[in-house]
């Protein structure tokens, strides 16, 4: 097996078909040579090397009209082929000129990622023919058996390829996995580099992404960072999903002392886990500070984080500033690992009363459950203790604890 | 009732053309844009009414045949009506050509014994020397490959009306009760005092029945003469001229969104009238007595609509 | 190959009364000079016309080798030369004012030098000798080029030409040239020698002032005067020609000029009796009592006023003129395609709304036997000053 990319699917063959006049659908080249069976050769003597026979598929790699100019996929018993059937019309014997490029790989295999390697591949063909004829001129189509060598030999081994084909057209592909789309980006998500961004930067880097890259450091969150970086908000979330969809970042809340969190059930085995033990220690420590305690002490300090509790209450209840411990990174790295979870408040406001105490007017709206404080604090640029102000205005009420109309839902 | 109809033959020989032509209502200089048949392609086409054509248009690759005659043996072979079998008289291949032809042939008498066979020997229009030499020798070499199965061979040319000719001749033989009607339309013609009165399927515009008795599906090929001079030696070609002529005016008419719906002439020689008979039939009526007047042969034929269509009625049942 | 088109090869019955008697052969005729490059379709374009050849069997024409003139009778009588690509003004062996038009034929995939060079070459010679000769260009071929080409590379022939001439001299920018895309396998070849064609006949306003009184009382919204063999028409009335409405009409004469001799009968004999007149035509006075009783109907549609004076014809007189009607539906208020043969050569082509047809049937066709009388009259005028001539 290849070294590096060994979650791609490995090409088990590539072929090109054409429709031929006289034959029909027909296999002009494959590599490697005598995989598939041409239908010729029905007899099944050597069945053991072949991986199946061209004309049980071959209604699929040239398919009648309607199927041209579509991704393909069909499959045989042990096998998947992908192709992209293309018919061309012009001054050719029969009118049209029908061609295939298809991948076989094994049957279970994921082909997402060979989807547009396959639709490229035939887009380039495509114009290499309308340009010169390439593929159906009798000098120019053995080139065709070349370009399969190579395609099978590079995709497999590196991943990646350039066939130069003629003066104006070259095959340029590279394999990326593929991914998911990213969930949708939201301004008050705060994005956390997974690696050392600046250290990839590269000179043809898009230079919004760069900017924002620049801006990411575990407490901006996206809205700020369009500020800082000075960008458009749009082109901002853009470049944070596209960081999001590479896998090399994630996101968190925002830090506020006044926020709540709860251990989720995963602690019952990430407690155990050795890179959770060793990890957590240096990370949580403020610079230049003594040895951080043991990780049954952090783990304790975890675990006194509760519903209804802030976090300025379980600093002061558990003296935690004495540690030396650098509490948003004590946060941040339980919801990294995935034990620690944000309780976030939505405020609900029952019916309003006609107070006339400042606050903005738009803010009512918000207050129907969906929307948490985060979002509707970084929407109107204010903290929990100003948000909580105005909740209290609003719903008539005399304190945090009662604010008449308006109840905060932790979740 | 549904007869299926299989088009055989050598890729390139014009079965899709033939079937564009006469069934499509293309003409002939958009024939070289349709492409190669992949494997079969099928349609079905309501002639008369409750008679069904199912078109087997099969395409005439290696590969597609091989699968035909193993594979698909059963499905392409049984229940079969007529098979046409299409050659082209300039194969360079004729071996190959024939022994797929006998290979079908075999097919045929497996699954459906009791099936028509058609031969048609087409583009006859590319031979430049004695057409009718020609024809006699492949016809002569066709009869030989058949090994007793009973074949009617035509030559053909979509250029002109002998495919009309031969497409009338095949689809006369689905027809249940083509005598009965020719027998009528004696009758009819001669309370028109006409000459002669033909009878075509309304969108083919193939040749169903006519009053006199030349017509019948034992003659082969245009270049057979049918004249036997009852019908004062008038051109042979007549019918199938006629069903070229229309469709080709059809089409003209298409092209300025009309459609074509009837014609009458008062020419030198004869009087013509062509209009609908019954839903899915056309009429021609020609009269060479210079007496009768067209307006007499309409008033005719919209009398005799309610007995053809009955006529028709009946022969569809069986 | 053919050089003389005889009148026994017509299409239609060939005794006819009215045939020209063999002295007209010896009339003047309008000479047309036909030039191009090898190959350019010259002759193709000569046979397709003249002689009913399919489009698709002009590949195995031969070369022409030597200067062929060709009779046609048309509306007037014709001859057309056809040269092979060599010829030069002086091995024309005839001055070119002998000639009413020449029309030059390039292949349209021509886009160089020679062609343009040689059709330049021969305007400014023709226009020295004569100037008032007509000059008509036929870029040829057009069915060889996709649709953008096609008028990319006519509109780029016709510049070069007039730059061409323009360069030799600047009064050349006026010259009445006239381009035409056409190809043999459509109607553009007709239409446009249609338009050559009728230039050179010299009662074309009085055949056109006909068809526009023949329209007007007769609710047709076009009419057409064809010859009826070759399908060129040599007049139509003043409503513009829509291309769509010409070709069907085209289409319509050919069907039935091979009708015709389809159901011929040899036994049968002839039966139409064309000479004995077993009753008088619609004469001046017999017309007055039907015009009459057709404006009581208040009908939108009115007889022809006859021909003033009567005629004093040369030929006698047909009673039978063969003539066809074709339905067309759905077209509303469905359309009636009729034809009448007015001459020998000439046939009237009407698009008339159905239910004038159906209705009014009887003042349609008295209409046509004036029309049919002013028509024959005006082509004797013609013939007699021919023939003086």
């Amino acid at each position: 097996m290849p070294e590096g990319d060994s979650f791609l699917p490995r090409i088990q063959s590539v072929f090109y078909a054409v429709f031929d006049e006289t034959i029909g659908p027909k296999i002009v080249y494959q590599v490697p040579e005598g995989l598939i069976a041409s239908q010729t050769l029905t007899s099944n003597g050597n069945g053991s090397r072949t991986l199946f026979n061209f004309s049980e598929i071959s209604m699929y790699v040239i398919p009648p009209s309607p199927l041209c100019g579509r991704l393909v996929i069909c499959s045989t018993k042990r096998h998947r082929v992908i192709g992209f059937p293309v018919e061309l019309t012009g001054k050719y014997k029969r009118y049209y000129f029908r061609y295939n490029l298809c991948f076989v790989f094994e049957r279970n295999a994921d082909l997402s990622c060979y989807e547009p390697i396959v639709r490229k591949i035939s887009r380039v063909f495509k114009s290499c023919e309308e340009e010169s004829g390439f593929l159906s001129s009798a000098e120019t189509s053995p080139q065709v058996h070349s370009v399969l060598e190579q395609l099978y030999e590079d995709l497999n081994s590196y991943s990646e390829t350039s066939i130069p084909i003629d003066q104006f057209n070259s095959i340029e592909l590279k394999i990326f996995p593929f991914y998911p789309n990213p969930p949708e980006v939201k301004d008050w998500m705060v994005p956390l580099a997974l690696i050392n961004l600046p250290k990839r930067f590269e000179e043809n880097w898009d230079l919004t992404m760069i900017k924002v890259c620049r801006c990411i450091d575990g407490v901006n969150h996206v809205g700020r960072i369009a500020q800082l970086a000075n960008c458009d908000i749009r082109l901002t979330r853009q470049a944070i999903a596209h960081l999001l969809y590479y896998q090399v970042i994630m996101t968190i809340d925002i830090f506020q002392y006044s926020n709540m969190y709860t251990l989720c059930k995963s602690i019952q085995w990430l407690a155990d886990e050795q890179h959770v033990k060793d990890e957590c220690g240096p990370y949580v420590v403020k610079p230049g500070s003594k040895t951080p305690p043991d990780w049954p002490d952090l783990l304790h300090l975890y675990s006194r984080f509760k519903i209804g509790k802030t976090v300025f209450e379980w600093m002061r209840e558990y003296d935690v500033e004495q540690l030396g411990i650098d509490i948003r990174r004590f946060i941040t790295f339980g919801v990294i690992k995935g034990f620690l979870r944000r309780v976030h408040r939505y405020p609900y406001k029952h019916s309003c009363f006609a107070n006339v105490t400042p606050y903005p007017p738009q803010l009512i709206p918000f207050l129907d459950g969906d929307h948490h404080t985060d979002e509707i604090g970084v929407r109107f640029g204010c903290g929990w203790p100003q948000l909580q102000e105005w909740l209290i205005a609003i719903g008539g009420g005399e304190s945090p604890e009662k604010m008449g109309n308006v109840v905060v839902i932790c979740r | 009732m549904k007869k299926k109809v299989l088009l055989m033959g050598a890729s390139g020989s014009g079965k899709t053309s033939m079937r564009s032509i006469i069934f499509s209502n293309n003409p002939a200089s958009l024939t070289a844009r349709l492409g190669a048949t992949i494997d079969v392609e099928q349609n079905h086409v309501r002639f008369l009414g409750d008679l069904i054509l199912n078109l087997w248009d099969c395409g005439g690759q290696d590969a597609f045949m091989d699968n035909y005659l193993t594979t698909q043996r059963a499905t392409i072979f049984q229940k079969v009506g007529v098979m046409i079998y299409v050659f082209d008289v300039e194969s360079r291949e004729m071996n190959k050509d024939l022994e797929y032809y006998r290979d079908c042939l075999e097919g045929l008498r497996q699954f459906s014994p009791e099936a028509a066979v058609f031969l048609l020997v087409h583009k006859i229009d590319l031979v430049r020397q004695s057409k009718r030499e020609t024809f006699d020798k492949k016809r002569q070499e066709l009869i030989e490959n058949s090994a007793g199965t009973a074949i009617e061979v035509f030559g053909t040319s979509i250029y002109d009306e002998s495919l009309y000719k031969a497409w009338s001749n095949i689809v006369h033989t689905l027809i249940p009760n083509a005598n009965v009607l020719a027998k009528h339309l004696s009758t009819f013609a001669q309370a028109c005092s006409a000459t002669e009165v033909v009878l075509f399927e309304r969108t083919t515009f193939l040749v169903i029945a006519t009053s006199s008795s030349t017509f019948s599906g034992t003659q082969s090929g245009l270049l057979v003469d049918t004249d036997d001079g009852s019908q004062g030696s008038m051109e042979p070609t007549r019918y199938e001229r006629t069903s070229e002529l229309i469709k080709s005016f059809k089409h003209s008419c298409a092209r300025v969104r009309g459609e074509f719906h009837s014609l009458e002439m008062e020419l030198w020689d004869f009087t013509a009238v062509l209009d609908e008979m019954t839903r899915n039939t056309y009429v021609l009526v020609v009269v060479h007595d210079p007496t009768i007047e067209t307006a007499a042969v309409k008033l005719n034929i919209r009398m005799a609509r309610k007995k053809f269509e009955e006529l028709q009625g009946n022969s569809l049942v069986s | 190959m053919a050089t003389l088109v005889s009148p026994s090869n017509n299409n239609h019955r060939p005794k006819t009364s009215n045939d020209r008697p063999l002295g007209q052969q010896n009339a003047p005729r309008t000479k047309i000079l036909l030039l191009g490059l090898r190959r350019a379709g010259k002759s193709s374009i000569l046979e397709v016309l003249f002689n009913d050849l399919p489009p698709k069997q002009t590949f195995y024409l031969e070369t022409t080798m030597r200067i062929t003139p060709r009779q046609v009778d048309s509306v007037i009588p014709l001859e057309i030369w056809d040269t092979p690509a060599n010829v030069t003004i002086e091995t024309l062996g005839v001055p070119l004012s002998d000639f009413a038009t020449i029309i030059f034929v390039i292949d349209i995939r021509d886009l160089y030098n020679q062609p343009i060079s040689k059709l330049v070459d021969f305007i400014i010679a023709a226009l020295k000798e004569s100037p008032n000769i007509a000059i008509e260009v036929f870029v040829h071929k057009a069915e060889k080029l996709q649709e953008d080409d096609k008028i990319e590379n006519y509109r780029q022939i016709n510049e070069r030409v007039l730059d061409r001439l323009i360069d030799i001299n600047p009064d050349y920018e006026h010259l009445p040239i006239n381009f035409y895309l056409t190809s043999v396998y459509d109607h553009t070849l007709h239409e446009s020698f249609s338009k050559v064609l009728q230039k050179l006949i010299d009662s074309l306003p009085y055949l056109e002032e006909l068809l526009n009184v023949f329209c007007a009382n007769s609710q047709s919204p076009k009419a057409f005067l064809f010859d009826a063999r070759s399908r060129l028409y040599v007049a139509t009335d003043a409503s513009p020609v829509d291309s769509a409405t010409h070709n069907l009409c085209c289409d319509y004469l050919r069907m039935l000029n091979s009708f015709g001799p389809l159901y011929r009968s040899i036994t049968s004999g002839p039966v139409r009796q064309r000479t004995t007149p077993q009753t008088p035509p619609p004469t001046a006075s017999s017309s007055s009592s039907v015009a009459s009783s057709s404006s009581l109907s208040k009908s939108p549609m009115t007889p022809m006023t006859p021909v003033p004076h009567p005629p004093s014809r040369k030929h006698p007189k047909e009673l039978f003129y063969p003539s066809a009607a074709t339905t067309l539906h759905p077209a509303t208020p469905g359309t009636t395609l009729t034809y009448h043969l007015i001459t020998r050569n000439l046939a009237l082509l009407a698009v008339v709304p159905t239910n004038v047809y159906e209705n009014r049937r009887g003042l349609l066709e008295y209409n046509i036997v004036f029309f049919r009388e002013g028509i024959q009259e005006i082509c004797d005028v013609e013939e007699e000053a021919r023939e003086g001539g």
